[in-house]
């Protein structure tokens, strides 16, 4: 029984297909890789110093006060650094101006303030944060998220008793169910001074990060989405 | 000005959430029905049954665009969903049949 | 193959499938410890802490599939490509090493559990990189293993014959050990260490793991149905086409809120769209194949093997389609990311895409090692099969009800911060989900003793049939 092969029943035409499809897939996703890659490095004081937004700022930004605001512009919220300036195009970004003191200082230079959060991102992947809490919204799902911790309205209240509220993170990393508010409470991770202060300093530079607005309407308590129409 | 994500009040989470699960399970239904009568195990009158779900996928589809307040992009993304949820079955049956007829006429060894 | 006489591969290959099965209790029994803490915080608190009880969780999921992949590897290769396999020895003693090594990283976790901010924690305590968390020695160490693993497999189909599932599974399983490299770095960058981390994590599980289903599942059907081969070949290359040409840039869906640029939206949105595309087409291939061989007198030579192939199909649909497309579109992934909703997907997407076929492949085992011609489902194996499937659906239906809880409350109403967060997780809704999730994990747990008691015994257990008295009788 002689018939002619159709192209659809020929095992080299689908292996050819497959090939191609993977290798255009592949490139497609190299490709883009470099190009996010260039997006997301780390930021240098050099770009604050020009107000270049970086989607990862450098961290100084520890020097700054942060915020996280709507932008028109974009339409979703952003972080503001050192405060806020209007963009040329719309919309508002960061000023880079407005300094803050963190643990006493307020001109931590690059080079300190890249040991700090080299010290904090250890110190986070050694105490296991990732498999209790989420990052960027990455990780376990039984503690809160911590991609805006720094922001976090419950620390706002605690600070005055603690002189502020760098001070007041860095005590409960310390001693976890000394200061716990619920029932799901931290464990003491055995966590150093020297630690809590580099995992605070990683948690303000991660407040700064640009996560093209996630988590939506962080901080705005009751009736967040519904409240805005 | 046109965002790529708008804001959805939370009282559409839960429709959001049961529509696409919907749509997966339309699609679903589209393809089994298609298959089944075009292998003769039901009757031709199922055929219906078939277009019928993937009617009701392409009013759910536009129900989640809606839903989701998806600007232009989007709206592309779903519309081809839509027309590739529809053939797609036609395409895949016709290469297993295909498939099917030349290596299976062959003399099978043992 | 005749009678019980194995391949050596083969008989490697069971003892992976042994290690297998005994992590797959590990991680039940850590996940049962999880899932109490959820209801009881107190439950082991300052022991075995969530982080812990969650970390020994899904790494002992991840290794014991792994170590299921390659049982089932050195299962089918030395009969597909008729040869025992090359350098078989070494293929032993890398199995010890490999296991030596994870006895201590589990001991480790267990009893070290964490490390101070140092470089020395990452090396050899955990690197605290959800699913990767093993320390860099043994990332090493997992390499050299591999390097021999894929050196059995290449240096045997060089040497044997190349069938087209060969071919496939040499060519990912290379992919799927060089994807490995991507997470084995540390950078103080967040978000450029979740770009490569999600690297490892989605190009296994939804790219290089399922096209090695695909071509496992090729095989088993072969077995147990008497498939087609020429078929079966040229369907395993649609579906590489397919798998991979939604599965690579569908890593997409995950850089929407890394720090990632925005054009990922439109790439997550549009590959999101596409994922479901190779299910609905194995949801067809299925059929098709079924009513085919219906009324055909085919007989199913295995019947556990296929009936979890069939938990594998519906599995795969409703995990990773029905429960993917909820959440996967930037514009809702917005308010559900970081929530339970991509536990109740993934529990039941692991479950349906990689946990069903691997336990089709020991049942296949089963078969060979005790030289059957036909392998029958007995009681037990019916009870471990419906209550494992029935109770991770349900697992998955609960913790479902959670994420909406969460997401209606923490993210809609509260603004994400960790007062809306906790009020979230004291909702009644949100804990009855959680109760609900133990439930159905006990009956989980239950149904795995069930499957291990029949892995052990069915083939001991099985009904002598009609022709098999006869032979029997004409022996003697």
């Amino acid at each position: 029984m002689e018939e002619k092969v159709s192209v659809w029943t020929s095992n080299r035409f689908w292996r050819r297909s497959a090939t191609w499809v993977t290798g255009v897939a592949s490139v497609l996703l190299i490709f883009l890789t470099f190009d996010s890659m260039a997006q997301m490095k780390m930021g240098s004081a050099k770009d604050i110093e020009k107000k270049i937004d970086r989607r990862i700022p450098s961290p100084v930004v520890i020097n700054y006060t942060i915020d996280y605001k709507l932008d028109p512009y974009r339409g979703h919220e952003i972080p503001i650094i050192g405060g806020e300036m209007r963009r040329p195009e719309g919309g508002i970004k960061s000023a880079y101006e407005k300094k803050e003191k963190f643990f006493g200082r307020d001109d931590y230079s690059e080079k300190e303030a890249r040991e700090l959060i080299h010290k904090g991102k250890l110190t986070i992947q050694a105490k296991n944060c990732m498999d209790c809490h989420t990052l960027l919204g990455n990780g376990a799902y039984y503690a809160p998220d911590l991609t805006k911790a720094w922001l976090d309205p419950t620390w706002e209240t605690l600070a005055p008793a603690y002189n502020g509220k760098e001070y007041a993170i860095a005590a409960f990393l310390q001693d976890p169910p000394k200061m716990a508010m619920h029932e799901r409470k931290m464990p003491n991770l055995g966590i150093t001074k020297e630690e809590a202060k580099a995992v605070v300093a990683y948690l303000k530079f991660m407040s700064a990060i640009d996560t093209n607005g996630f988590p939506r309407n962080f901080g705005k308590i009751k009736g967040a989405v519904d409240a805005r129409k | 000005m046109e965002y790529y994500i708008q804001d959805i009040p939370s009282s559409d989470f839960l429709s959001i959430f049961v529509v696409s699960a919907l749509i997966i399970l339309f699609g679903m239904a589209y393809a089994g029905f298609f298959t089944l009568v075009k292998l003769k195990l039901l009757k031709r009158f199922y055929m219906l049954f078939a277009y019928g779900s993937w009617l009701v996928l392409v009013g759910l589809m536009y129900y989640l665009g809606e839903l989701l307040r998806v600007e232009p992009y989007t709206q592309k993304v779903l519309i081809g969903a839509m027309v590739g949820y529809l053939i797609f079955p036609h395409i895949v049956y016709f290469l297993l049949d295909r498939v099917h007829n030349r290596f299976e006429r062959e003399p099978t060894k043992p | 193959m005749q009678g019980s006489k194995l391949y050596q591969s083969q008989e490697l290959a069971i003892k992976y499938f042994t290690v297998a099965i005994i992590l797959f209790g590990a991680q039940l029994l850590f996940g049962l410890v999880a899932a109490i803490q959820f209801l009881y915080p107190n439950f082991l608190f300052n022991t075995l802490d969530f982080s812990i009880a969650r970390m020994l969780h899904i790494n002992a999921l991840v290794v014991w599939l792994l170590y299921a992949m390659i049982g089932a590897v050195y299962w089918l290769l030395p009969d597909e490509a008729g040869i025992e396999v090359v350098g078989i020895k070494l293929a032993n003693i890398a199995f010890y090493i490999l296991t030596a090594a994870v006895a201590i990283v589990v001991l480790v976790y267990l009893f070290v559990q964490i490390g101070p901010g140092k470089e020395s924690t990452i090396w050899f305590i955990t690197e605290g990189r959800e699913y990767i968390e093993a320390p860099r020695w043994a990332d090493i160490g997992i390499v050299a293993v591999v390097l021999v693993f894929l050196y059995n497999v290449y240096a045997t189909v060089m040497k044997g014959r190349h069938t087209g599932i060969l071919v496939v599974l040499m060519a990912d399983l290379i992919a799927l050990a060089g994807l490995y490299l991507a997470g084995m770095f540390y950078t103080d960058n967040i978000a450029v260490d979740q770009y490569w981390w999600w690297w490892v994590v989605h190009l296994w599980v939804e790219a290089t793991w399922e096209v090695y289903v695909a071509a496992v599942g090729g095989y088993i059907l072969i077995k147990t149905l008497n498939a087609n081969r020429k078929v079966v070949e040229m369907w395993l290359w649609i579906e590489v086409a397919m798998m991979f040409g939604s599965g690579i840039l569908g890593l997409g869906h995950h850089y929407f809120w890394i720090g990632t640029p925005e054009y990922w939206w439109e790439i997550g949105a549009l590959f999101s769209a596409l994922e479901p595309v190779p299910l609905v087409g194995l949801f067809v291939h299925v059929l098709y194949d079924w009513g085919k061989e219906r009324g055909k007198g085919n007989e199913i030579k295995n019947t556990p093997a296929f009936a979890w192939l069939t938990v594998e199909t519906f599995g795969n649909f409703l995990g990773a389609g029905v429960w993917g497309f909820m959440h996967t579109l930037p514009q809702i992934n917005l308010y559900t990311h970081g929530t339970q909703w991509p536990a109740a997907h993934g529990h039941l997407a692991f479950f349906g895409a990689y946990v069903a076929i691997m336990i089709s492949a020991m049942y296949l085992a089963v078969q060979g090692k005790a030289g059957l011609e036909r392998l029958r489902m007995t009681k037990a194996g019916w009870w471990a099969i419906s209550l494992i499937s029935v109770g991770v659906l349900l697992m998955t239906v609960s913790l479902t009800v959670a994420a909406y809880t969460q997401t209606m409350v923490e993210r809609g109403m509260h603004g994400a911060t960790w007062e809306g967060y906790f009020i979230a997780q004291a909702n009644r809704w949100f804990v009855q989900g959680m109760g609900w999730r133990l439930a159905a994990g006990l009956a989980v747990i239950v149904g795995y003793g069930f499957l291990v008691y029949d892995l052990l015994t069915c083939a001991k257990k099985q009904p002598v049939e009609e022709g098999e008295k006869e032979v029997a009788a004409a022996a003697a």
